[in-house]
């Protein structure tokens, strides 16, 4: 932490920063206000950081002021559209017979087979990070290793150290909402949606795809159930987010 | 002259740069000429014919704790699931929220949960049995968390392990579970 | 008059209840200044203007999440932050390197009431001038690296908390803040650099030049 003091001053120029800022601690504030009075290296400081504030936000207000306001109405009509699909109801497109098919053969998915206790699960593992579940009670959920799975699909980048990273960046296209999901809330939702069907005794989740927006995804299957583990959370990753 | 002129770099800059009636004019809008709205145009709504949904899913938000607590009866369709290896370092669970999400073929839909999450759901595909899907996860924030493209049988279910959260002062660990249903006549 | 904030939240609010010209007013409110912190951080026009896209999108989307908790503005800006961050560490164009501050910015703090030169007041030069501040200070912020450009454009422009800005950038709190604090001083040294240097007039374009040699 940067301790250099300003003029005579026992301020750091971090603590400057703060109170200007408007982020120092209530002590650090008190004794900062006490300080200014009569050390003009102190308010010259100040100063600088207001002038340099407020040139920043000039000089990019005034290239914001270059840009014709037609594409911004440009942009606006993107929005509106997005948003018009958003809360409009297209009539189903009729997909091709065979497209399961066609998805099978060109994808070769990891299959998970999700079977009755006693049979051997198959496990993949992309990513292995720090969880809860580990350091709870020492045992770790996710084996780890190798499996006989099948190829990644092209559309997931080869992994190095099998760690996933994405390939092509999120789509920017939006996700439309339902209104009529939107609408759902409160006890009667809740009654229609229970009891809820019977989960089958096994299923098979097959993942053709898988985007953790440059974050690691951990796939868990103890047996029972798929489990994607996505970072969240800060402390989820191991250390700070590379830019 | 020198280099180390000095300059009363704050009132005289300030005065000479940011005055708002001289020079900035060259280039900025005001923010009074900013705000003024523009003519806005007018669109009529689409007035199309909800289409009969063909998968019905459900999203839950689960919240799974390591304090001591027994499994609600609005949980105990998961039991099972909820009692395996996978979730061995949690002692209580509880529903935080749960959303239903009908689905038609290749029209995307989206649930918000009090947990601040967001679901979009996409049905791609389905055939006897199986169903095909396009997941995206985003977290509080519109930070995107997940994009997964997967598919899985009839009322199976897909679950994802998310962030830290708080229900009713528990802590814990927000897991999103969904799961899609055929029509019985299927 | 209702305060600026307060016409937000009412605007949020009917946009919320489906008033697509609420959410139309709000977006010519903002479009400018989200296209300026997004080109602050990303320098290019395009990639600025598909960021205020999608910036609008994604609070459309999020609207019904939105419940005041903060202004409407800083979570505007927050869901702009990230977006931007995204983009750089999408692109592949991001610069790593962090220079080693302490070196890179030496002499920019020994003085602070020697760092830029003043403008000449009152003269004709004086709107040619200020444009040639203003262009210094853009290319200056567009020499930093691209930690040390999202901070200066997160807290100058934006004025997001430090919190926020740990947030975003995922890191602590004194992560920001010492980065906050080189990434100021290191524009200073920059803008320093690029001022100072530039004569007013012919007659003191020569004596400057002198100067600077005898300086070295």
């Amino acid at each position: 932490m940067m301790r250099e003091s300003i003029g005579n001053s026992s301020i750091s120029d971090e603590a400057l920063a703060a109170y200007f800022d408007g982020e120092a601690t209530e002590a650090d504030a008190k004794a900062i206000r006490e300080a200014i009075e009569g050390d003009p290296d102190l308010v010259a400081e100040l100063e600088q950081l207001g002038v340099m504030q407020e040139l920043t936000e000039a000089s990019l207000q005034a290239v914001a002021a270059e840009v014709p306001q037609a594409r911004f109405e440009q942009i606006w009509d993107q929005i509106d559209s997005a948003i018009e699909a958003d809360t409009s109801v297209a009539a189903p497109v009729e997909t091709p017979a065979n497209l399961w098919e066609r998805l099978k053969a060109a994808f070769a998915p990891v299959k998970w087979p999700l079977a009755a206790a006693g049979a051997a699960a198959v496990i993949t593992v992309l990513a292995v990070g720090p969880d809860d579940s580990t350091e709870a009670d020492g045992t770790d959920p996710i084996a780890k290793g190798e499996t006989n799975k099948a190829p990644a699909t092209p559309s997931v980048s080869p992994a190095q150290d099998g760690v996933p990273t994405p390939d092509t960046p999120p789509s920017h296209s939006p996700t439309p909402m339902n209104p009529d999901s939107r609408l759902a809330h409160g006890p009667s939702a809740t009654e229609a949606v229970h009891p809820l069907a019977p989960l089958p005794d096994d299923s098979m989740v097959e993942l053709h795809e898988i985007d953790g927006a440059g974050n690691d995804v951990r796939i868990s299957n103890s047996g029972t159930v798929t489990v994607l583990y996505v970072e969240e959370d800060a402390q989820d990753q191991g250390s700070e987010r590379s830019l | 002259m020198s280099k180390a002129r000095h300059s009363s770099l704050v009132l005289g800059l300030l005065t000479a740069v940011l005055a708002p009636a001289s020079a900035l004019s060259v280039g900025l809008i005001s923010p009074a000429a900013a705000a003024a709205p523009a003519a806005p145009k007018a669109k009529p709504k689409a007035k199309v014919a909800p289409a009969k949904a063909a998968a019905t899913c459900s999203v839950f938000a689960v919240l799974a704790s390591k304090e001591a607590g027994e499994l609600p009866a609005e949980l105990s369709f998961l039991a099972e699931k909820l009692a395996g290896d996978e979730f061995a370092a949690y002692k209580s669970f509880s529903l935080v929220d749960v959303k239903p999400l009908p689905l038609v073929l290749t029209k995307p839909g989206e649930v918000s949960l009090k947990t601040g999450h967001t679901v979009g759901l996409t049905l791609l595909e389905i055939t006897p049995e199986r169903l095909e899907l396009n997941l995206r996860l985003t977290g509080r924030e519109g930070k995107q968390l997940l994009s997964t493209r997967y598919g899985i049988k009839d009322k199976g279910l897909l679950m994802v392990g998310a962030g830290k959260y708080t229900d009713k002062g528990k802590n814990g660990k927000v897991f999103v579970a969904i799961q899609c249903s055929l029509p019985a006549t299927r | 008059m209702a305060s600026p904030d307060a016409d937000d939240q009412e605007l949020v609010a009917a946009a919320q209840g489906g008033d697509r010209r609420a959410f139309q007013t709000l977006y010519q409110r903002y479009e400018r200044k989200v296209y300026a912190v997004a080109y602050g951080f990303l320098r290019n026009q395009e990639d600025a203007l598909d960021v205020v896209q999608e910036a609008f999108i994604k609070v459309h989307r999020y609207l019904p999440n939105f419940e005041g908790q903060s202004s409407f503005y800083t979570w505007l800006y927050r869901i702009v932050a990230n977006l931007c961050i995204d983009h750089i560490r999408r692109s592949g164009r991001k610069r790593d390197v962090e220079f080693d501050d302490k070196i890179r910015h030496d002499g920019a703090g020994e003085s602070s009431a020697k760092l830029i030169q003043i403008a000449a007041l009152g003269n004709p030069a004086e709107a040619v001038r200020n444009k040639e501040i203003l262009k210094a200070v853009r290319e200056s912020l567009s020499q930093l690296s691209d930690k040390h450009r999202s901070v200066i454009v997160m807290r100058e422009l934006q004025g997001l908390s430090y919190a926020d800005m740990a947030k975003s950038m995922e890191c602590s709190k004194g992560t920001i803040m010492s980065r906050l604090f080189h990434a100021r001083r290191n524009m200073q040294k920059l803008l320093k650099e690029r001022l100072e240097y530039e004569p007013r007039d012919p007659a003191e374009a020569s004596t400057d030049s002198v100067n600077q040699e005898a300086a070295s």
